[in-house]
Parts: C-alpha cells; structure tokens; sequence
C-alpha cells in the first residue's frame, strides 16, 4: 500500500519540477499540447496529440456539459405528456433521465480523469525531450519511438488491453455503484418516468438502524451480517479440517485402496454445484425424498412428539434453526473432497524426518496431528484459508441454489425489507436489486460487503505475507 | 509377565477396531458423495411412472427414452445452450489464461513507475463482490448495445476471472530465480521469447490451475447469464437447466438426463487431465 502512496506522490513531483523548470515550449505545452513536440521536430506525435487535444474539447461540449451541468441535481424536468399544437397529438416533454445524467456525467469524469494523466504526462516527457535535445543526445524519430514499444517498452503494449479491460468493466461500474448509494434510485424513483436525486448518507443510515420507511432496515443488516460470519467461519474451517482428516484418512496405512477413493471424490468435485446443489435440494424439501423415508421410519414423528417440529414433515431447509445447520452440513459434504485434494498436496511435502522423530520420542497419533501436522498446513495454506473465508462470505452459489424458492420467512422485520435469516449479504442484495428494483439499498450493501472483505484480505496479508514465511515457521 | 503379554494384545484390538472405523467413515462419506450420481445416472434410464413408483430401486427395463425426448424435441434447446456454454467458457478460458500469465508476469518483474498502482488495482478487482455490480453492468451494458449477444458474457467473465489468475501468476513467478532471464537476455533471448519460451513452460502448472478455476466457474455462472442474456438461444447451460426445472416439475428422470448430458462436458475434461488439475489445485492453493 505504501508503495502506491509514494508512487502517486512522485508522479506530482515529476510534473511540477517539469512545469518549473521547462523551457517556454514545455510550458506552452500545458495550453498547446503539441507544442514541446513540434519544437523538437517530432511533428506525428504533435498532430496526435493536438488531434486528441481537440477531441476532448469536442467531447466535453458538444456531449458533457449536457450531462454534466445537471449532475448536482441528477435532473429537475419530469417526464410529461403534453399536448404539442403544431403537431396536435400529445408527446413526452423534454425530461431529464436521472440515470442518464449520472451515467454520462461518470463516463465524462472518467474520459476527463484519463485525459488529465495523459496531460501531465506529455508535460513531463517534453521535459525529457528538453534536457535530451540540451544534453546533444539524439532525438527518438517517431518509428524509432514505436519500436521502443515492441522492444523495451514492450509490457506497457501487452498491459494496455487487459488494464482498460479492467477499468471498463470493473472500475465504471463500481464507481456507478458508489455513486447510486448516495442516491434515492428505487422502485418508487425509476428512470425515465420518474427522477431520483442525491440523498447524501441517508441510505447508510437507514442501513445502520436509522428511521424512515426503511427503519427495520438495520435489524435485517445485522442479522444477515451475523449469519453470513458465522457461514463464512463455519463453511471455512468445517471444509479445511474436514479435509485434512480426510486426507490423513486416505494417506493412513490401515485404509485400502486409496487411489480408487481419490479418483471418486475427484468425480464429485467435477459434478457442476448448480446439479449438486439443486439435487440436494430436491432431497430434502419438505415433500422431498429425504422426508419421506424419515416419515416412514418413524423418525418425523419422534422428532414431532419431543416437540421439535410442529409440522408433518422435517422443514430441512425451509425454518430457520433448521436451515443454518443443514447448509453448513451439505457445504461440508460439497467442499470437503475439494480441500482434502489440496490438504493431500501439501501433507505429501510434510518434512518427514520431524515426523519420524516424533514417532521415536513415543508422541501419540493426535499429538502429532496437534503438533506437527496442523502448524504446518496452517502455515502453507494460511493466505489460501483467507482467500478461502472471503470466498464464502461471497458465496452465492451454495445459498441461493439451496434456498431460493424453498425458504420463506416468517419474521415480519425482516420481510420487510425483503431480507430471509438464511441470507448471505450477497444473496439479499441480488434479490433486492433483482426482485425489488431497490437499488440505493443494494448499493449500500455492496459498499458493505466490499469493505468487509477489503478489511480481512489486507489484515490476512500484512500478517502473513510479510516477512520471509519460510524462516518464521523453522 | 501375562500382563505384558496382555498389552499389546489389546492394542492390536484396539488398532484393528480404528482401522474399521477408518475404513467405515470412509466408506460412508465417499459413498455419500458418490451416490448423487450413481442415482442421477440410473435413474435418468426409467421412465417418469416407473422413477414415481419407486425412487430408489434400480431400472428394471433401462430405456433411453428421456435422453432421446431431451435431444430431438427443439424447445428444449439443450445442444444451443450447451454449445453456447463451451463457447463462452472456452474463449474466456483461453483470454484469461493469456492475459493473466502476461500481467501477472509483468507486474512481478518488470519494475516500472505504475507497477504498484496496477497491482493495488487489480487487488481491488478481487474483492469486489461480483454481485453488487450485476445492475451496473447490466445498464452499461445495455447502453452500448453489447447485452443479449453471443459474446456478452465473456467480457465480464474474463474481467471478473483475471484478477485471481494476475494473482496466482504473480506469486508463482516470483518463486523463479531472475538468474534464469538474465541468463537468457545474456544469450540473446528477446522479451517475447523469453516470455514464451522460457517462463511460460514453468507457469504451466500455475496456470493449468487459473484454466480449471476459471472452467468451473464460467461452466457454473448463474448470475451474469441470468442478467445479461434475455434471449433462450444465447442461454448458458445453468439457465436452460432452471427453465427444464420449471417445466417438469415433477418429471425427476427427465431432469435427471438433461444434468446429465450438460454436465458430461466437464467430466470428461476432468477424467483426463485429472492428475494435472490435483497438481494444479495444490499449486493455486500453496501459492494463493
């Protein structure tokens, strides 16, 4: 982080000791960008770069302004029939699209953003271009300079299209999704019919418990936020201990053929989760297969006369309770083949000799897997088992496919704002952009989530990646 | 001494009862996991009465019926989505892993003003919950005319996927000694070929493991598809399934098939390069 500080920081202090120090056409070229160019006879990147001066400037004014001048009020002119009576039929006035002015408004911010960095850049280059010519070295001919980009320059060539990849279809939507948060854009505010306009943190208010139409808002917040750390901890550590006895299993003396055994859970990893997942959801729904033979062993009824059910059937996944521990459970059953490959990866390079000297000083099997075994993968797979928790906290797949359409809540609070108990914050934002059309409320969220994640990944790696991991486990 | 006769007697009980036990979970997990499957395969062979009469119990006259239903009748569109389903995995597949080996490449060697920058950049990318940006995307997408197409859902695809891929290259390459590409530019080699020639043979097996990630993933998208892609002939495979679930509510077998044939792909990519994707998977999960 600190090295992305100092780079912004010297990128300033390059540009400002070339304005300081340029010669009068370095400076010209803050107005003309072409300028410091043509001085030293490079006249195709003086026309390029007055070409692309000039584009902008048509941009911004002819495409923009329009946009951009509304942008503090995301439109004033709602959409109206009026009757036109040169025309005499009724037409729709001129109105503003409150998503429009906001989406152009960020597309002009960005052009311009990247236009500025292209400024100070050709500044500092026709600086270069100065001291050279001063110095008496020879000046680059516009094909030797295209050649330094297949040759030296060559990672800046392969970096372009995957970098503006990222930024067009990352970077605009996040920004576009930052700025939605600040705004009242939902069902009751939806481009072209009506206007939406900025609302400042009232969405984070309402998110946190304050008042409004929202007020149950922050009740729902906390109690899918807490359910989704307990499924992120619970989904992690089950799998990944899961998977290491497992492996320990396999590797083990006493367990015949454990190729075949391997070979099997790699066919389970390969079953797609969506066919998995909608399988055992079939299973045990509440007319589902799994109920049926639990009513006829007679385990339904036990469970309804000790009073754990009220219902004729088990609600696996459709009550709360219920439903948590079986998505932990069926998550266990998904991603324990998976970690157990891995676990079985690193344990092969378990140093040995540690584990032979062990075995001599009498440890018992347990004290071995305290000791010896679980230090270790913990210090191999740490960052993975990082990357692995803010995986789950994203984890989409497994509760969505398990529990949409199957689990409706009965807790009035949370209804109202759309949200289940067995929600992932993730989950709860899809449906309330999907089904709900509540976008200022998942933007929110999103920011939430981002920041969530963004906190344990940046804490997990200082902690772990810095520093010489080899050393610190000897 | 018969008390020290006793001892390991005991023991020998004792390992030999672990020992069955082992063998016991073993065999019941891995019989649990298998099963779907197993049960999925035969009972797509029985007809809907036979499958409705008894769920459990093997076919007495297997019959290729549903598969044949599934395959002729064109409503079900099942070879399109299929189809469009290889075609957007394979190409995202083959970008990302492209893109990811040279990014991630670059970015851990070649020292340049914006190297830090990109990286943060790229850190961020990562930890954006996908979701969040389903709407955005979506009215990006449909303001440029680019939603419902066939290479719609390749663009976020690969976007979302390079991050981890830039990641995973990233750290692996930095476990090769330099030694190895000042020795080749002493020699002559260019930048492109020691890219090439030299460090992308030693990625291999980091980027087998971005390849099968990524395969799994793009194969299991839902959401994108489910967003961006409003046409039933551009349908990925997990959308086409839901609408089967939609029209057969009740016809498990049919069901049943049709998972089957869409899932066949897949393993059989996993049956044969299987030893690699175990070898890449420790590879992501070590250097991850």
């Amino acid at each position: 982080m600190s090295g992305f500080f100092k780079a912004i920081g010297k990128w300033f202090s390059t540009f400002g000791e070339a304005v300081v120090h340029g010669d009068a056409f370095v400076k010209l070229s803050l107005l003309w960008m072409g300028a410091g160019y043509a001085r030293r006879k490079q006249y195709i990147k003086a026309l390029i770069m007055t070409v692309l001066e000039v584009a902008v400037i048509a941009f911004t004014f002819t495409f923009a302004v329009q946009y951009v001048s509304k942008f503090g009020t995301l439109g004033t002119v709602q959409m109206e029939k009026v009757f036109n009576m040169e025309t005499m039929k009724s037409e729709f006035n001129d109105y503003d699209n409150s998503f429009q002015i906001l989406l152009y408004s960020l597309i002009s911010f960005v052009v311009w953003f990247a236009f500025i960095v292209i400024w100070m850049r050709n500044v500092v280059n026709v600086r270069r271009l100065q001291v050279e010519a001063e110095l008496g070295h020879h000046i680059n001919t516009f094909r030797e300079d295209m050649r330094t980009y297949l040759d030296e320059k060559f990672h800046i060539t392969l970096l372009t299209l995957p970098v503006l990849g990222i930024v067009i279809f990352t970077a605009i939507p996040i920004l576009l999704l930052i700025l939605v948060a600040f705004t009242n854009y939902d069902q009751n505010h939806m481009p072209p019919t009506s206007l939406f306009w900025w609302v400042g943190f009232d969405n984070f208010i309402s998110l946190f418990g304050g008042g409004g139409l929202t007020s149950t808002f922050g009740y729902a917040f906390v109690r899918v936020l807490g359910w989704t750390l307990v499924w992120a901890f619970f989904a992690t550590f089950t799998t990944y201990i899961g998977g290491i006895l497992l492996s320990l299993l396999l590797n083990s003396s006493k367990t015949r053929l454990p190729k075949l055994w391997r070979t099997l859970f790699v066919v389970t990893i390969a079953v797609p989760q969506f066919v998995s997942l909608l399988l055992v959801r079939n299973f045990f729904s509440n007319g589902g297969i799994v109920n049926t033979i639990c009513a006829n062993i007679g385990l339904t009824g036990f469970l309804r006369n000790i009073g754990l059910i009220s219902t004729s059937y088990i609600p696996f996944l459709s009550a709360p309770g219920w439903a948590h521990v079986m998505i932990i459970l069926i998550n266990i059953w998904i991603g324990v083949p998976y970690q157990m490959l891995i676990a079985t990866g690193v344990l092969m390079n378990l140093p040995s000799d540690q584990l032979e000297s062990a075995r001599v000083d009498g440890a018992s099997p347990f004290q071995i897997f305290r000791k010896i075994t679980m230090p270790y993968m913990l210090f191999v797979t740490g960052p993975a088992l990082v990357t692995d928790f803010v995986k789950n906290i994203n984890n989409f797949n497994v509760i969505y496919l398990l529990t949409e359409n199957v689990y409706t809540t009965t807790n009035q609070a949370m209804a109202n704002s759309q949200a289940k108990e067995v929600d992932l914050l993730v989950t709860w934002l899809f449906r309330l952009t999907q089904d709900y059309y509540n976008y200022k409320m998942a933007s929110v969220i999103g920011i939430m989530v981002f920041i969530i994640c963004a906190v344990f990944t940046l804490f997990a790696f200082n902690k772990l990646i810095s520093g010489d991991r080899e050393e610190e486990y000897q | 001494m018969a008390k020290n006769k006793n001892v390991p007697a005991a023991h020998k009980v004792r390992r030999g009862v672990l020992g069955f036990f082992m063998n016991a979970i073993l065999w019941i997990f891995s019989l649990s996991c298998i099963f779907p499957i197993v049960w999925m395969f035969y009972s797509s062979l029985k007809e809907k009465r036979v499958f409705n009469a008894d769920i459990i119990g093997l076919p007495k006259d297997p019959t290729l019926y549903n598969y044949i239903r599934i395959l002729t009748n064109p409503d079900y569109h099942l070879a399109q989505s299929m189809w469009n389903s290889v075609r957007t995995t394979g190409i995202s597949i083959v970008l990302i892993v492209v893109f990811s080996f040279i990014v991630g490449y670059i970015l851990s060697r070649v020292r340049f003003k914006l190297n830090r920058v990109l990286y943060v950049m790229f850190l961020m990318g990562m930890l954006i919950p996908i979701h969040s940006l389903l709407v955005p995307i979506y009215v990006v997408f449909l303001r440029c005319g680019i939603s419902n197409k066939w290479f719609t859902l390749i663009l976020p695809y690969v976007s979302f996927g390079l991050p981890m891929g830039i990641f995973l290259v990233e750290g692996y390459v930095k476990t090769i000694p330099v030694s190895l590409e000042e020795a080749a530019s002493i020699d002559g080699s260019s930048f492109s070929y020691t890219l090439w020639h030299i460090i992308f043979p030693i990625c291999r097996p980091i980027l087998v493991t971005v390849a099968i990630i990524q395969v799994f993933s793009c194969w299991n998208e839902f959401s994108f598809a489910l967003v961006l892609i409003r046409d039933s002939a551009l349908q990925t495979v997990p959308l086409a399934l839901t609408q089967f679930k939609g029209q057969f509510a009740s016809d498990y077998p049919k069901q049943m098939a049709a998972m089957l044939i869409t899932m066949s792909p897949i393993i059989v990519l996993y049956f044969a390069f299987s030893k690699q994707i175990i070898k890449g998977m420790v590879a992501g999960a070590v250097k991850g």
